[in-house]
């Protein structure tokens, strides 16, 4: 009988360890850039991921937020294909979706771009962001916002 | 054994090794090293082939200096590069015709081939391409220093920027417009008949397309970038021409015109008689009058022949045929011969413009007399209403005779200039008042105690702002309304009491302003497509072009950036406003975004150079939102490309959202469009009032 309580209580405790380990320890809580769904802004969401959380953010980021009252900014068929950050500069290579399927229009454009800068200059080793395609530098994504440059935390945009 | 293992793998190193220093020794002994530099991107060391003056350079390098990325396909041969966004370019090694935008169906005008002068070509293990031929693609310049070896692409210092054509009096004009002033030379080819000219140190801009059109004094011009530096025009002509070229400053850039002498067009039998038309005023003429066999010979001064046919056959009772030659081209008179069956009376008619003269014809001896006719008269004595007054500015007079009785009008004058000035003369002083009235916007002046005899048919109908002019006579007054098509401001001039009145208009704050206006998108890139299919780049254009239609009829200049469905580069449309230093840059787009929730209206202005685009950005926001009543986003602030680089106070509209179902079908109406055109308008108009009004425009 006491061998049954002290597994039980094995159990327990190691069912509490694991609980404290995955609700403090295990991964972390990121913000997540959203639109509010007019589009006149963003607007940051918390969510936990875990491995690494830059790209944990960002695959977050692309599928969309868990509030209803928010819009998504990133087309869902886009694919990080790899991140990389050199003196607080964070590199970010995207698949060729985040043009060819991009929806156009200035607004379309600035929360695509800044969803991304934003949610990735929260962490404190980035300061700028630049954003690549296919590995490649782009000039704009849809024809207005200048992308051959880096580009830091933008507070305007947000709502 | 792992001793073994360890040799094996130095033996396979140093094989690698040897393989590779092999290929790069034998290029580097095979093939020449330049500079090459790609706007600011330099590469040093860069092998290079030169052929029939075209300058190959490795395909990796040039791809890098672009900004570009490429694929190759080994079993074809095939080169796949891609540029910014989906733009594609498909070479094959040893093959001179290139595929741009190959294999897409949603734009259709970005599909086209082109055929190299120097092919693709695998020389030394080395894909090397011509590298004249991207530069080109993105409107630059390559410059080739054989001393030093460099090759240098760069931004050209001038855009050629518009073709067109004209039709006047003095007869028909080319006219070539670029950014800036560059040297000219122009030449004569022969069979068939070609006038060449290139402009130096230019680009050509997207936009500018060759015309193609018989009709004219020239069969077609081509218009095409000769060379790195050089912009050639190709003029084939349909008949010896006679032309002159000059040039001219304007606030629209640099203006050369190839002015054709008037040429005889089109000889016809009408109803009065023979039509002469010529593409310019026929200014004077000899007729000879022969007998054995009958004829009746025109000489046509000051003309050339451009007629399809030289012998004219006529179904005329009279007239059997005309034949037409050049009798001189020093001075140049063209010859009509009128071969006729009997002897004939003639007369010579006006027609309906100066460029046609009628040649009416009876048989002699019908006593018949001709109805009156109007005398021949020069385009002088034609307005004899026009005079100049001694300080040369054109004054409009209208009077009525030489008797007047007291306080009679005698006339009204506008006297043109920067300020539209209105002249008022009366037989003897009287008292008046001028006044303004909106809605519609009209200024009106009362003559206390004038009596008028004036016609309402003798009154002008429209000069600069002023519309329309009315009149109306009160047992106690005269009242003229004056309709304007804008009001700023009036200023009386004369005394209270006064024989000659005199009324200044407030300046047309948008008179000879240059205002660059860049229709978003177009070509290859749609912009913003609608769930319906409907493109963003069709509808900036056409808001644009009307907005253009407006700003026109108020005196300001409009450079479109493009007027057609072509992309000119962001970058040639910020060149195309900085080049011409225009006042103001307004860019016009539709918005997009997730769901059909994001609505409405928004301006943006750049976060990093302000310089007045907020005062312009307000005001167009104010004025759209006023015309086409959609939701009021409000001005913004972002790091747009043309905002940023442009050096004017610049906007970009973002008319509404084409991602928005109930806002799409306005975008696709008509009348919408010209709303929205009017609010832009509207927006640009109440900016340059604030600017005059503040003093800044002095």
């Amino acid at each position: 009988m006491k061998k049954f309580i002290s597994l039980v209580l094995v159990v327990i405790i190691a069912v509490g360890i694991y609980y404290v380990w995955w609700t403090f320890l295990a991964g972390g809580n990121v913000k997540l850039y959203f639109a509010v769904e007019d589009g006149a802004g963003l607007r940051a969401e918390s969510r936990k991921v875990m491995g690494d959380l830059k790209e944990g953010a960002l695959e977050e980021l692309i599928k969309g937020p868990a509030n209803s009252k928010l819009s998504t900014t990133i087309p869902n068929e886009v694919r990080v294909l790899n991140i990389k950050v050199t003196d607080e500069l964070c590199v970010v290579n995207f698949n060729e979706k985040l043009v060819t399927n991009h929806w156009g229009g200035s607004t379309g454009e600035i929360l695509t771009v800044y969803s991304i800068v934003n949610t990735l200059c929260q962490f404190r080793d980035i300061e700028r962001v630049q954003i690549l395609v296919e590995g490649k530098k782009i000039e704009t994504l849809a024809g207005h916002l200048i992308l051959n440059e880096s580009l830091e935390f933008n507070e305007r945009v947000l709502k | 054994m792992i001793k073994r293992k360890i040799l094996y793998n130095v033996l396979f190193v140093f094989v690698i090794i040897m393989v590779l220093g092999g290929i790069v020794s034998r290029q580097a002994l095979a093939l020449d090293k330049m500079t090459m530099q790609i706007l600011d991107k330099r590469f040093d060391d860069v092998p290079f082939v030169l052929e029939n003056d075209e300058i190959l350079a490795p395909a990796r390098s040039v791809v890098e200096g672009f900004d570009g990325e490429i694929e190759w396909f080994g079993l074809l041969k095939v080169l796949n590069f891609k540029f910014d966004r989906e733009y594609q370019i498909r070479m094959q090694i040893n093959n001179p015709i290139v595929s741009i935008n190959p294999g897409k169906q949603d734009t259709i005008s970005g599909i086209y081939d082109e055929r190299l002068s120097v092919v693709p070509q695998i020389i030394e293990g080395q894909t090397m391409i011509p590298l004249n031929f991207f530069a080109q693609h993105f409107g630059l310049l390559l410059k080739w220093d054989d001393e030093k070896k460099i090759a240098k692409v760069y931004k050209p210092s001038n855009w050629v920027r518009d073709l067109s054509y004209e039709e006047s009096l003095t007869g028909e004009t080319l006219v070539i417009t670029s950014t800036k002033k560059i040297p000219f030379t122009s030449h004569v080819l022969s069979a068939p008949d070609r006038l060449v000219i290139d402009l130096e140190e230019s680009a050509l801009a997207a936009k500018v397309t060759s015309l193609l059109e018989e009709t004219y004094a020239f069969k077609s011009v081509k218009i095409a970038q000769h060379d790195t530096e050089t912009v050639r025009i190709v003029m084939e002509f349909n008949n010896l021409v006679k032309y002159d070229i000059s040039e001219e400053m304007g606030s629209e850039g640099f203006i050369l015109k190839v002015a054709f002498a008037p040429g005889i067009r089109e000889v016809e039998l009408k109803k009065q008689g023979i039509s002469i038309k010529s593409t310019g005023e026929i200014r004077d003429y000899k007729i000879l009058e022969l007998t054995n066999p009958h004829r009746l010979v025109i000489d046509l001064m000051d003309q050339t022949l451009q007629l399809s046919e030289k012998t004219i056959s006529i179904t005329h009772s009279l007239i059997k045929k005309v034949r037409a030659s050049q009798m001189s081209w020093e001075p140049q008179v063209a010859r009509l011969v009128l071969d006729l069956s009997d002897k004939i009376e003639y007369n010579i008619l006006r027609g309906e413009t100066a460029k046609e003269i009628i040649v009416k014809v009876k048989e002699s001896g019908n006593t018949e007399d001709f109805p009156e006719e109007k005398p021949f008269q020069t385009p002088d004595e034609l307005d004899d209403t026009k005079k100049n007054t001694e300080d040369g500015i054109d004054i409009v007079l209208l009077d009525v005779g030489e008797e007047y009785s007291d306080n009679e009008l005698v006339s009204i004058g506008i006297m043109e200039g920067v300020n539209q000035r209105i002249v008022i003369k009366t037989s003897t002083p009287i008292t008046y008042n001028a006044w303004y009235l909106p809605n519609p916007d009209r200024l009106i002046v009362d003559l206390f105690g004038a009596i008028s005899k004036l016609q309402t048919d003798q009154i002008l109908s429209e000069k600069g702002i002023i519309k329309n002019i009315r009149m109306h006579q009160y047992p106690d007054k005269v009242r003229i309304v004056f309709d304007l098509t804008q009001y700023v401001s009036h200023q009386v001039i004369s005394e209270k009491r006064s024989q000659k009145i005199e009324v200044g208009l407030g300046q047309n704050p948008l008179f000879g302003k240059l205002i660059v206006l860049d229709p978003g998108h177009g070509g290859i890139d749609p912009g913003a497509v609608s769930a319906n299919g409907k493109f963003e780049k069709d509808i900036t254009l056409d808001i644009g072009m009307k907005t253009k239609e407006l700003l026109k009829s108020m005196g300001a200049t409009v450079i479109m950036t493009r007027d057609k469905d072509v992309y000119p580069t962001l970058g040639e449309r910020v060149d195309l406003a900085n080049q011409l230093n225009a006042e103001i840059f307004i860019s016009i787009h539709c918005n997009s975004f997730v769901g059909d929730e994001p609505g409405g209206t928004e301006t943006f202005i750049s976060a990093s150079r302000q310089g007045g685009s907020s005062q312009l950005a307000q005001a167009i926001q104010i004025q759209l939102i006023n015309q086409i009543q959609l939701y009021d986003r409000g001005v913004k602030s972002s790091n747009f490309y043309v905002l940023n680089h442009t050096t004017m106070p610049a906007a970009l509209v973002e008319v509404a959202f084409l991602s928005k179902k109930e806002e799409e079908a306005l975008l696709v109406d008509e009348d919408f469009r010209q709303k929205a055109a009017q609010g832009i308008y509207e927006g640009i108009l109440d900016y340059f009032i604030q600017i005059f009004e503040s003093g800044e425009d002095q």
